[in-house]
């Protein structure tokens, strides 16, 4: 699983390099907090980079690297909703009810 | 407001990707924008942020300042449950990372509908219990009274039919 060089110290994360937004919703729901914690401290102070580097490429045959780099920004971004604001992985007060992305976006 | 007045109130990833509930924080580069359609923001207030629409019986339209769409179906399954299902409608994105602001938009928006699915579960149990017979809505709340309006006027036209 390649990175683009610059974000080359984020592949020991790479299982969080997944292609749909299910699988990524999924992966929150079982990981710890402490798991996503660590991907975090990791892959937070290099978004800002990231996202700059990213503008520099059309979503028309994005390159494997920058696919995953966007695939595992995306992870980071599922994420932060434990990390930064619910300090648990679940949405709190959401009963039992459920929300499932069905159809992916045709861009990606 | 998009974006925010004050950037303390969004979180970090917001403030890095310039994105979060209301959308990408920067307008799409399309024609249609500005000026809005008359019909959106009628009044022109300078601090509009969305128009939200309701067609009888179960669609609705949230059109959001920074330029994308939400749709909402709701479909009864029984007296106390639903499928509810929302589609959020941006233009394509030109770059990965405006391909990474939709997603921050989009997950953003899962976070708060879960929130919101759970006083709809409230409200349901509530009804079903019958314990509370009359449910008192605000001036404010036009589209819900427009839907209760309607609803009963569809119901007493089938009792006056049935009954001849």
């Amino acid at each position: 699983m390649s990175l683009p060089a610059e974000f080359a110290e984020l592949e020991p994360f790479s299982g969080w390099v997944l292609a749909t937004e299910r699988e990524r919703y999924a992966k929150r729901l079982a990981s710890s907090m402490d798991e996503m914690q660590t991907f975090y401290n990791a892959a937070f102070p290099l978004l800002a980079a990231a996202n700059k580097y990213l503008e520099r490429f059309g979503m028309d045959n994005l390159p494997e690297a920058e696919r995953n780099l966007l695939l595992l920004m995306m992870s980071l971004v599922t994420v932060s909703f434990p990390i930064e604001v619910w300090k648990q992985a679940r949405v709190p007060d959401s009963g039992a009810a459920y929300l499932d992305l069905v159809s992916e976006p045709r861009v990606l | 407001m998009s974006p925010p007045k004050d950037l303390s109130m969004v979180k970090p990833v917001e403030r890095v990707l310039k994105s979060g509930l209301f959308g990408p924080w920067d307008r799409p580069d399309i024609e249609g924008l500005d000026p809005l359609p008359a019909g959106i923001n009628p009044s022109r207030h300078r601090a509009w942020g969305i128009d939200s629409y309701h067609f009888f019986p179960n669609f609705m339209l949230l059109i959001w300042a920074p330029g994308w769409y939400l749709t909402y179906h709701y479909w009864p399954t029984a007296v106390d449950s639903h499928i509810f299902e929302a589609n959020l409608y941006f233009v394509p994105a030109r770059t990965a990372a405006e391909r990474l602001a939709h997603e921050l938009a989009a997950v953003t928006f899962k976070e708060y509908a879960l929130q919101d699915a759970n006083t709809l579960e409230a409200t349901q149990t509530m009804l079903k219990s019958r314990v509370v017979s009359e449910f008192p809505l605000c001036d404010q709340e036009l589209l819900l009274r427009a839907l209760h309006k309607v609803t009963a006027d569809y119901v007493k036209e089938h009792a006056n039919v049935v009954a001849g």
